[in-house]
């Protein structure tokens, strides 16, 4: 083995940079110093992958997306606004503030991403494709918030009274009798109409508390001048009175393509010797998918 | 209140053939044939599984066809309909002021 003299600092120096880069505080012998050095990982290691196909992954790795399509993909964005120039087969992850999907995109320090909606570009247009992450030996798929997409609610009563109030993404309604024998209608509207074009499916959980409604409705609607749940509905959910049982529901928005207002309405019966207290109804997880 | 009648895929109808269902509902009052026609209605208590695997439960209505065909045809009944109400008063010798 040849040999030489070198100066120590040389070797502090290189150590001092190989801590410097894998952030440890280890101490270096120089013949540890050369495997140390290869070890160190070169960028930012990712923790998620997009792969396409028609058929769900088997054995999935966590934050694994799957995109649900038979065209190759040929890159990925994840952005807000749709990407300029895209390449054919592109896949568009739309992001937003927050998402039932987020994860962090890094293996080390951390990136949070919320999809909530995935496209694919083919043939100079962007189609809306099924996509889904990973999570915790789970499948879970994109999904839009409608309360991220709406500034507030608007009302349209006839009788009664009530009130619509949103906390923590929970939607709670109410409405109460007057005591005399008129039926109340109440419709609380968002306040600007939402594009469904990109969705199939409303999806949201519900809890009934002492409901004597005789008709409760959730769902979009065409306009938004009418207390009247049976006028200007488009794509519904309607819960009856005796029937109202808690759960998860969903509405078929597969053909409803446009902008509309989406509405949760009330009816109630406002004799008071059957009953005039508050019926309450408590919406949750409403999302498009 | 009307008669409707539905189908094994819940798919409206305003005549029965035979093998549908008939359900009495308000949710289509003042609504032309065609629209009606192109609308799903599940009854409360019964279940639609979409071709994807997702089930809709009742009471639920949605469009099967583009809901702008169903709109579009809505529209135009309603002016047949102010068309046809304008030339009876016409007939009646009824003017509407304003």
């Amino acid at each position: 083995m040849a040999r030489g003299i070198s100066d120590d600092q040389h070797y502090k120096d290189i150590a001092a940079a190989i801590r410097t880069k894998n952030e440890t505080d280890t101490l270096y012998k120089p013949s540890e110093m050369a495997p140390a050095i290869l070890a160190i990982q070169g960028g930012v290691e990712l923790n998620f992958e997009v792969v396409g196909g028609t058929t769900q992954p088997e054995n999935p790795k966590e934050n694994t997306i799957w995109v649900n399509t038979p065209n190759e993909i040929t890159g990925w964005i994840f952005s807000v606004d749709e990407p300029t120039e895209p390449a054919d087969g592109a896949v568009w992850i739309r992001t937003g503030k927050s998402s039932n999907t987020e994860f962090n995109a890094l293996k080390q320090n951390s990136i949070n991403v919320y999809p909530r909606l995935c496209k694919q570009y083919i043939d100079n247009s962007w189609m809306k494709k099924e996509a889904m992450v990973y999570r915790d030996g789970e499948w879970e798929s994109f999904s839009e918030n409608i309360l991220d997409l709406i500034t507030g609610f608007t009302t349209q009563r006839e009788n009664g009274t009530g009130t619509i109030t949103v906390d923590n993404n929970i939607v709670t309604v109410t409405t109460k009798g007057t005591g005399s024998n008129e039926q109340a209608n109440v419709i609380y509207f968002s306040a600007e109409k939402i594009d469904i074009s990109d969705y199939t499916e409303l999806s949201f959980d519900v809890e009934f508390e002492n409901n004597n409604i005789t008709s409760g409705k959730i769902g979009f609607f065409s306009a938004n001048s009418s207390p009247y749940a049976w006028e200007n509905h488009v794509a519904t959910k309607s819960f009856p009175a005796t029937n109202a049982i808690d759960g998860h529901y969903s509405v078929d928005l597969s053909e409803t393509s446009g902008s509309y207002y989406f509405g949760i309405s009330l009816i109630g019966f406002q004799n008071e010797t059957w009953y005039a207290g508050t019926n309450t109804t408590i919406y949750k997880n409403i999302v498009l998918v | 209140m009307a008669m409707i009648y539905i189908d094994a895929e819940f798919k409206c109808h305003v005549a029965d053939d035979g093998t549908m269902t008939a359900v009495e509902t308000n949710v289509f009052d003042g609504k032309c044939d065609a629209f009606i026609k192109g609308y799903r209605f599940i009854p409360a208590g019964e279940s639609w599984t979409r071709e994807d695997g997702v089930i809709f439960t009742g009471e639920m209505i949605a469009p099967w066809r583009p809901y702008s065909e169903l709109d579009a045809a809505q529209r135009e009944y309603e002016r047949e309909q102010a068309a046809d109400m304008q030339a009876a008063l016409e007939i009646l010798g009824v003017t509407v002021d304003g």
